[in-house]
């Protein structure tokens, strides 16, 4: 199978930097993987998408896309394949209404109008934004100022959808509906899923987690081995998922819970058997 | 500084065909000195409420008391002046709000503009900047040149250099990872603590209104639903699911351990308090069965 994303070698440093964003990063992705890339703010995860389509230029190094080079020749059919949503709500409308700002893509990528509409159309019942379709983006919430971006990706049926901080600035409702969507849109195994986060439950429901710091990958794995080192996610300024605090806390009381990491579902389980009044 | 809400009403474009009901029947008291957090769903009115707190809006009926400051419907905005340089408000995504070509400049910039000498400001700038860790080599910095944690402290340290005695902070850690999230909040909890101030903090990260609030407000459709301390306000679950309320990372796990069997007299607030009502429950490694 050809990799969906491979990265060889990326070196990036930003103007007026002395350090570089990113260091010889190199990394792998199979299609229909929901990929989790975590880091604190300033940990070169961003720049890493944003070299994904294109936006920025790699110094040295390769990047290939469905098994093609990103070239100034190819990044046009590139960014065709692949969708960011940003970390703000706000700054990425340019539509007057949520419908025509959905199509934006589309009409820049001379998509006969004829079929813009059903994909239009499609793409907002994808995300549970029908009812909103004339309505002003700039009045939405910023769950669903999300969405509708979400839903500007999708009518573009990219191959990988990029998340980069999209749920970081959403209040607990707006966060949960996007996660849910995200969800949603793993099962359907049409897309490859990139979630750039700090947040660790986020990143719990990836099938491989990417650790990131000072620009470079400083491991990956599935979150239950990610989750595993508490202490290396904290020197990298990062936490653990309260299940695994519990775990870690328990372990230490001398209580004979299981030796490796739990999500919440899972650990409720293991302590229920080893419940002392059964 | 003491602040109390008198049955205060605030309605958006009174007069108007449009007028919309922000705040309703509105009786508070924060303590001069004491930590507070207001918590409610978005939309709840704890925007209207905050910017109540150092007169960016002034009641439609009732009064608003802030130290011996009497804020009424027909007080006039040159009454206020004193008021507002005693209030420090910390909006959402501060850093926005930076524009001066230093960093030194954008931090001196308010108690230049409330009358001290540009010596003065600039010293007082430096007190404010080294208070939140920002080192002296970068203030002659553009402030946009610097990182985006970097920014949100010397947008902190700007409203720190009004020498402020109330706090007023609108979700200040939104956006931050992790570890920037907790310095952030260790900060202003230090800063209260040296300064004595009063702090009122809107959020929606319920582990932070366990730590450190005395007071928690729970805000919904423009009216006070509950006020206590955070034991009181956490202590029901289905109350706070009824309303829509986040629980403390804690809480999902509580839950699912009561419906397995576990008992809890006290609903536990943070890991520590979990674990010590819950290894009594377990088996040990060491039985003497």
């Amino acid at each position: 199978m050809v990799p969906i994303i491979q990265v060889k070698d990326l070196t990036y440093t930003y103007q007026n930097s002395k350090v570089p964003a990113l260091q010889n990063v190199s990394l792998t992705i199979e299609p229909g993987q929901w990929i989790a890339i975590v880091g604190h703010n300033g940990s070169g995860k961003s720049t890493l998408a944003q070299m994904l389509n294109g936006l920025i230029a790699p110094q040295s190094g390769e990047v290939y896309i469905d098994g093609e080079l990103l070239t100034e020749e190819s990044v046009w059919a590139i960014r065709r394949k692949i969708g960011i949503v940003f970390q703000s709500p706000d700054n990425q409308f340019v539509g007057a209404t949520v419908a025509d700002d959905v199509a934006f893509g589309m009409e820049n990528n001379g998509v006969p109008r004829a079929e813009m509409i059903p994909r239009v159309q499609a793409a907002l019942a994808q995300v549970g934004m029908t009812a909103y379709a004339d309505h002003e983006p700039a009045r939405l919430s910023g769950g669903q100022k999300q969405r509708v971006a979400l839903a500007g990706v999708l009518a573009q049926r990219p191959q990988v959808i990029i998340l980069d901080e999209a749920t970081s600035m959403l209040d607990p409702q707006g966060r949960h509906d996007v996660v849910s969507l995200m969800t949603s849109l793993r099962k359907t195994g049409q897309f490859t899923i990139i979630s750039i986060t700090h947040d660790i439950d986020e990143a719990a429901l990836a099938d491989q987690v990417i650790l990131m710091d000072n620009g470079k990958v400083i491991t990956s794995g599935t979150p239950a081995e990610i989750f595993a080192q508490g202490e290396m996610l904290q020197q990298h300024g990062l936490t653990v998922p309260l299940s695994e605090k519990v775990r870690q806390g328990l372990l230490q009381a001398g209580v004979k819970v299981a030796d490796h990491y739990l999500d919440e579902e899972q650990l409720v389980k293991n302590l229920w058997t080893l419940h002392s009044n059964k | 500084m003491d602040i109390t809400f008198k049955q205060v009403d605030y309605t958006y474009q009174a007069d108007s065909p449009m007028a919309t009901l922000g705040l309703r029947d509105i009786n508070l008291h924060f303590k001069s000195g004491t930590y507070n957090a207001i918590i409610g769903q978005t939309g709840s009115g704890k925007s209207t409420l905050l910017q109540h707190l150092n007169a960016l809006l002034i009641p439609t009926k009732g009064e608003v008391v802030i130290g011996q400051q009497v804020v009424t419907p027909q007080t006039k905005n040159k009454e206020l002046y004193d008021l507002r340089r005693k209030v420090g408000l910390v909006f959402q995504f501060p850093e926005s709000q930076l524009f001066e070509e230093t960093v030194l400049k954008d931090v001196a910039f308010a108690p230049k503009n409330f009358g001290k000498s540009v010596a003065e400001a600039d010293e007082i700038a430096r007190r404010a900047l080294r208070l939140v860790g920002i080192a002296p080599e970068l203030e002659d910095k553009m402030p946009f040149d610097l990182s985006g944690g970097q920014m949100r402290r010397v947008a902190i340290a700007g409203v720190l250099a009004m020498e402020p005695e109330v706090l007023v902070l609108d979700e200040p850690t939104a956006g931050l990872d992790p570890v920037g999230r907790e310095e952030m909040m260790t900060l202003f909890a230090k800063i209260q603590s040296e300064r004595n101030l009063t702090v009122i903090l809107v959020t929606h990260q319920m582990d932070d209104v366990v730590r450190y609030a005395e007071q928690v407000v729970v805000m919904e459709q423009g009216r006070v639903l509950k006020t206590g301390q955070p034991q009181e306000i956490f202590a029901d679950i289905p109350w706070l699911h009824q309303h829509n309320l986040e629980l403390p990372s804690t809480g999902r796990l509580v839950q699912q351990l009561q419906q397995q069997g576990f008992q809890f007299s006290q609903v536990p607030l943070t890991v520590p308090e979990l674990l010590a009502q819950l290894t009594p429950q377990l088996k040990q490694v060491v039985t003497y069965e």
